[in-house]
């Protein structure tokens, strides 16, 4: 019934949708490196439009890497992201395992008492309070701690144990391995995808982070990338159009900030797509 | 388990990772909580206060090696920090957070469009009253004004320092290249401008044998504002015939949009103009698809402006249309009666340590005085600028001082700043200055608390939209007037308006 | 084995005996799961419960000086939610926000669940690998930056969709300032955007499946897309049936900033939705009663819906708690 013909039609048709998909995400992106890279009269002059630059120059990132709190934004940056990730995957997993654990008493309430945070919040100042009040303000954990768990990502991390089969759980007790070492010894090795992943979006979403940094802050020697990055997004659209002491910055120029800002998390994905492929769990299973 | 092992391992790294820079920065980080909190190092350190300034400084970046900062500090004896906000909206949120954690700023920057904020402020009683400090702030009376606290009382009483206004105010500036090459005069009226803007949309100015170019880019919202006050007219209450009205259910409002119709009708407005963004519209001006744009000279004239449209066009050439005779009216433009610049206010927990309060004082007076004065509008003499027969002339290292404007807490005398800093515009300043102005009075007035002036300004918007382009036709506009009225409110807002204006003495 | 396994009766902890004090007996001998619950239920309660108290501004009139707590009491208490429900346009909002959260949502789920399947079935390594990696970048950018990228495809005047179809002899199309389109921009950059970021996922979720199991359906002679539809697919389903629970729970938010920064007045009766209306409303009259009341609205309406979706989803075997 299954002739190689057809699936070798079915190949073909899977690669052309997937360059199809390349095609469409990769369009827009040269077009922001492209005009990163364009002398702005030359953006101007082609209708703010272009895919593949005539001439280039570097003069964006000169500007960019010339001003002096990028270095330290970036060291900011990095810190944060570190030990926000690490913070994160310290504290979701055990939480997500005990709540994965289908007979664990108080399972629900639990449970429900995370996923209630996701709907109800108390608000920017009530929250600014506490984090006032747990001495976090005005320093880099500030930007760290108060983000230190994403529910989604827990949620996530649950289902993925509760798929496991039971019966590895079961055997490994029987041993007399109690749930730190099932945890550590069954559950996480079968799970690396799935850290990866919050791995990754716990990366990603603290390099972009901003919010935290904008209420919690003042101190300009702490602010990350990301707040300097958005400093020269905003600043066209309100305030600074008819201040006449600012020179706005050129689209050029905010290519470039966009693409200074996003290509180290850019890079990471590489490595992580790695431990994406299918087949993990078998071998392990069976090892 | 070979898995199990590189998963540990893997940890390992990472938090090991995480350790080493955590060292690394804790050192440098200052990683101890609430280092810069002003009471601390107040307590901490007698001989040097620490002042905290907040403000909406946009796109400024200090540079590390700060003299202007510096200066200061050496000079007053203080540690002066700024605190700057990216947005206004970002402004009045972290002003409400730290308000509420009783740990506002000492010095607070209220920009113009945030009266409101500022008055609430007051309301919250967190601000404190000037009145007792009017004679310790002498030196700003003669540079910034006479009135320059009372202009902003409330019942009376003083809660900020008025900086003077800067305003750029917006007006065509037409392709002087492009009305040459067809022969068309520089528009003298209203009409004129329009049949200019007509011939650039029809007749090719760009002479690349395409019909892709067309009259006037901007907002449309903008254009009809102007083309209101051309009709003696605006959207706001004003003076007329020595009468208190509001523009609105004027009869001038209705000939000026019939006018706009016509605009719009004859195709030589950009298509995009009722969406356009301010930043999309400059481009289609500076790219040569439009020859016309509104806009003020800061937007088309500065240097790095000038680079832009010449780099996109060597033989682009604007100018600026600063006289135009419309069909009712000769206004080029709408002022607010009463419109001042940033209220600078100080918090009133500063009161609590007299001291400081002084040093708060102080600043306002040095930067409003000879040596500091000069400072924060143009930076070190000497290095940055000189002076000869007293009047200031930058030197070559004039850019290094660009930031210095951030520290303009007592403002600046306006046009000789803008003058002195912006030689090459100078001529577009003082033209800015002759604009012919209709005053305006709505700045006045504080919103009545039941009506909801978000919904009131959608539904206006929308419906004055239509009418602009025409979608709904004008016998209709007496029953968008009611509907606004009514459904909306306006009625509660026109009444109060009128009440308080007449309050304030200002309507019959 | 990738779905949840049914409860068996050996579950350990749980013996026949008598009650309250197997109850004791259980709970002790589930203290390390208690252990390794408690660091992240004390940042709940500090970060996340704490805080709460702070809804209590929605029946208050707001007093910064005061503090939330002995700010007056609102009169009548329901002020807040009345001004909200008597704005002329309550219904507008809640459609507008409701239809695009909906399409966002739809659309957002089914081509990413697409895109990971793609993905997977994909047999050249590095071709995976670069469209991967390809597909994921655009979430990297921000709205900003997106809405000019929509400029120069979709403007009216400039475009380069609208270049194509005047140079053929069509007219343009107004996509960002027509009712009939913009809609549709919005979902779509939405979706673009966010793409291959969603699939990241369900990837995660596919590499979990047992191999064995395509093994056994090729010998049977199973062909990929039956494949597909009866092991992939049902492999990752408890992932998608907690990501559209999730989802329905925040379908009040139809993404404000996108929407901020790429409406204007002509669209707004298909693009206004409830926060951009709180924004508006709130630059013009400082209020944070009423920000905190439309929020508790939407969080009641999504604590609502995701409670029904929670039960419906208890069918198929992918309920949250």
């Amino acid at each position: 019934m299954v002739s190689r013909g057809s699936e070798r039609y079915f190949d073909i048709f899977i690669y052309v949708l997937l360059l199809l998909l390349a095609f469409i995400c990769v369009f827009p992106l040269l077009f922001v490196l492209s005009v990163s890279l364009t002398p702005y009269s030359e953006v101007l002059r082609n209708g703010g439009f272009i895919l593949i630059p005539k001439s280039i120059t570097f003069e964006a990132y000169k500007i960019l890497f010339g001003m002096e709190e990028i270095p330290r934004a970036f060291l900011v940056t990095i810190f944060v992201t570190v030990m926000s990730t690490a913070l994160n995957l310290i504290l979701t997993i055990p939480l997500a395992f005990a709540l994965s654990r289908k007979h664990l008493i108080g399972r629900g309430f639990f449970i429900f008492m995370i996923v209630f945070t996701m709907m109800f919040g108390g608000g920017l100042i009530p929250t600014y309070l506490v984090v006032q009040w747990t001495g976090l303000l005005n320093t880099v954990w500030a930007m760290i701690i108060p983000g230190a768990i994403s529910t989604w990502n827990v949620l996530i991390v649950k289902t993925f144990f509760e798929n496991l089969p039971e019966e590895l759980f079961e055997s490994a007790r029987i041993d007399g391995a109690g749930e730190f070492k099932v945890l550590s010894s069954i559950a996480l090795p079968l799970s690396i995808p799935v850290m990866v992943t919050i791995g990754l979006f716990c990366v990603v979403a603290s390099w972009n982070t901003f919010f935290s940094a904008i209420f919690y802050i003042t101190d300009n020697d702490l602010n990350p990338l990301q707040v300097i990055v958005r400093r020269l997004l905003v600043s066209t659209s309100e305030l600074d159009v008819g201040n006449t002491d600012v020179t706005l910055p050129t689209t050029t120029l905010q290519m470039a900030s966009v693409v200074m800002a996003s290509l180290p998390v850019i890079v990471v994905y590489p490595f992580v797509q790695k431990h994406l492929t299918k087949g993990m769990l078998v071998g392990a299973l069976k090892g | 388990m070979k898995k199990k092992r590189k998963v540990a391992f893997g940890m390992f790294n990472l938090l090991t990772a995480a350790a080493v820079i955590a060292g690394c920065s804790s050192g440098s980080n200052s990683g101890a909580p609430n280092e810069s909190n002003s009471e601390q190092s107040a307590e901490k350190t007698n001989e040097k206060v620490s002042i905290e300034v907040m403000l909406s400084g946009s796109a400024a970046s200090l540079p590390k090696d700060d003299f202007v900062k510096q200066t200061i500090d050496k000079d007053l004896g203080i540690d002066l920090n700024l605190t700057l906000a990216n947005t206004l909206d970002e402004l009045v949120q972290k002003l409400n957070v730290r308000a509420a954690g009783g740990d506002l700023p000492d010095v607070i920057q209220f920009n113009p469009a945030q009266k409101s904020v500022f008055e609430e402020y007051v309301k919250k009683n967190l601000l404190l009253e000037l009145n007792p400090y009017e004679e310790k702030l002498a030196p700003l009376k003669s540079f910034i004004s006479e009135n320059f606290l009372s202009r902003a009382a409330i019942n009376g009483k003083y809660y900020a320092i008025t900086q003077n206004q800067a305003t750029n105010l917006s007006s065509f500036w037409i392709r002087k290249d492009w009305l040459d090459k067809l022969k068309l005069p520089v528009p003298q009226t209203l009409d004129e401008l329009m049949e200019a803007a007509k011939a650039f949309t029809e007749q090719d100015p760009d002479g690349n044998g395409k019909k892709d170019t067309f009259g006037i880019t901007g907002k449309l919202t903008d254009v009809a504002g102007f083309v209101n006050v051309q009709h003696g007219t605006f959207d706001g209450f004003y003076i007329k015939d020595g009468k208190m009205v509001h523009g609105l259910s004027q009869p001038e409002m209705k000939e000026s949009i019939v006018y706009l119709q016509k605009m719009v009708a004859s195709g030589a407005l950009d298509p995009e103009i009722a969406s356009n963004k301010p930043e999309s519209a400059k481009d289609k001006a500076f790219q040569g698809k439009a020859g016309i744009i509104f806009s003020d000279w800061t937007g088309v004239m500065k240097d790095a402006e000038v680079a832009k449209w010449k780099g996109a066009n060597p033989n682009a050439d604007f100018v600026m249309i600063d006289k135009l005779q419309g069909p009712k009216a000769d206004y080029m433009a709408v002022v607010g009666l009463t419109a001042v610049g940033n209220r600078m206010a100080i918090s009133k927990e500063v009161a609590e340590d007299e001291a400081k309060l002084q040093k708060v004082l102080d600043l306002f007076n040095y930067t409003a005085q000879d040596k500091g004065a000069n400072l924060v509008q143009f930076g070190l003499e000497g290095t940055h600028f000189t002076k000869e027969n007293g009047k200031v002339k930058l030197t070559d290292k004039a850019s290094e001082a660009s930031f210095t404007w951030v520290y303009q807490f007592s403002g600046r005398p306006e046009k000789e700043y803008l003058i002195t800093k912006f030689p090459n515009q100078a001529p577009y300043i003082e033209k800015n200055d002759q604009l012919k102005k209709l005053e305006s009075y709505t700045n006045f007035i504080i919103l009545p608390t039941d009506y909801n002036a978000a919904d009131a300004d959608r539904y206006k918007q929308e419906e004055l939209l239509k009418f602009y382009l025409d979608k709904n036709k004008m016998e209709n506009y007496d029953k968008f007037l009611n509907e606004l009225n009514t459904t909306f409110k306006y009625k509660t807002y026109l009444d109060s308006g009128f009440q308080q204006l007449k309050d304030l003495g200002y309507a019959k | 084995m990738a779905l949840p396994s049914a409860p068996k009766a050996s579950r350990t902890g749980i013996q026949p005996g008598k009650k309250t004090t197997s109850l004791w007996k259980n709970l002790w001998s589930m203290r390390s799961l208690y252990l390794m619950l408690l660091p992240g239920i004390i940042y709940y309660v500090v970060y996340k419960y704490v805080p709460m108290y702070g809804v209590l501004i929605a029946f208050k009139d707001y007093d910064i000086l005061s503090g939330i707590v002995k700010s007056p009491w609102a009169d009548p208490w329901y002020k807040h939610f009345q001004f909200f429900f008597e704005s002329p346009y309550f219904n507008q909002l809640l459609t507008n926000t409701f239809l695009i959260s909906f399409y966002k949502t739809v659309w957002g789920t089914f081509l990413a669940i697409f895109v990971a399947v793609l993905i997977h079935e994909g047999r050249i390594p590095w071709l995976n690998r670069i469209v991967q990696t390809l597909s994921y970048m655009p979430h990297f950018l921000s709205y900003v930056i997106i809405y000019g990228i929509a400029i120069a495809f979709f403007s009216e005047t400039s475009g380069l969709i609208n270049r194509l179809i005047v140079e053929n002899g069509g007219s343009a199309i107004p996509f960002l300032s027509s009712e009939s389109y913009f809609r549709s921009v919005l979902v779509g950059t939405d979706v673009w955007k966010d793409l291959g970021w969603g699939a990241i996922v369900y990837l995660a979720a596919m590499s979990s499946i047992d191999s064995t199991l395509y093994e056994a359906a090729r010998i049977e002679g199973a062909g990929r897309l039956r494949r597909i539809w009866h092991i992939t697919l049902p492999g990752i389903r408890s992932v998608i049936i907690l990501l559209l629970v999730l989802k329905i729970g925040s379908v009040l938010d139809a993404g404000f900033e996108q929407i901020y920064i790429m409406y204007n007045v002509q669209v707004y009766p298909v693009a206004d939705i409830i926060d951009t209306w709180v924004y508006r409303v709130g630059l013009e009259q400082l209020n944070f009663s009423l920000a905190t009341a439309v929020g508790l609205f939407k969080s009641v309406i999504g604590l609502i819906l995701v409670y029904l979706s929670n039960k419906l989803a208890r069918k198929w075997g992918g309920n949250l708690w």
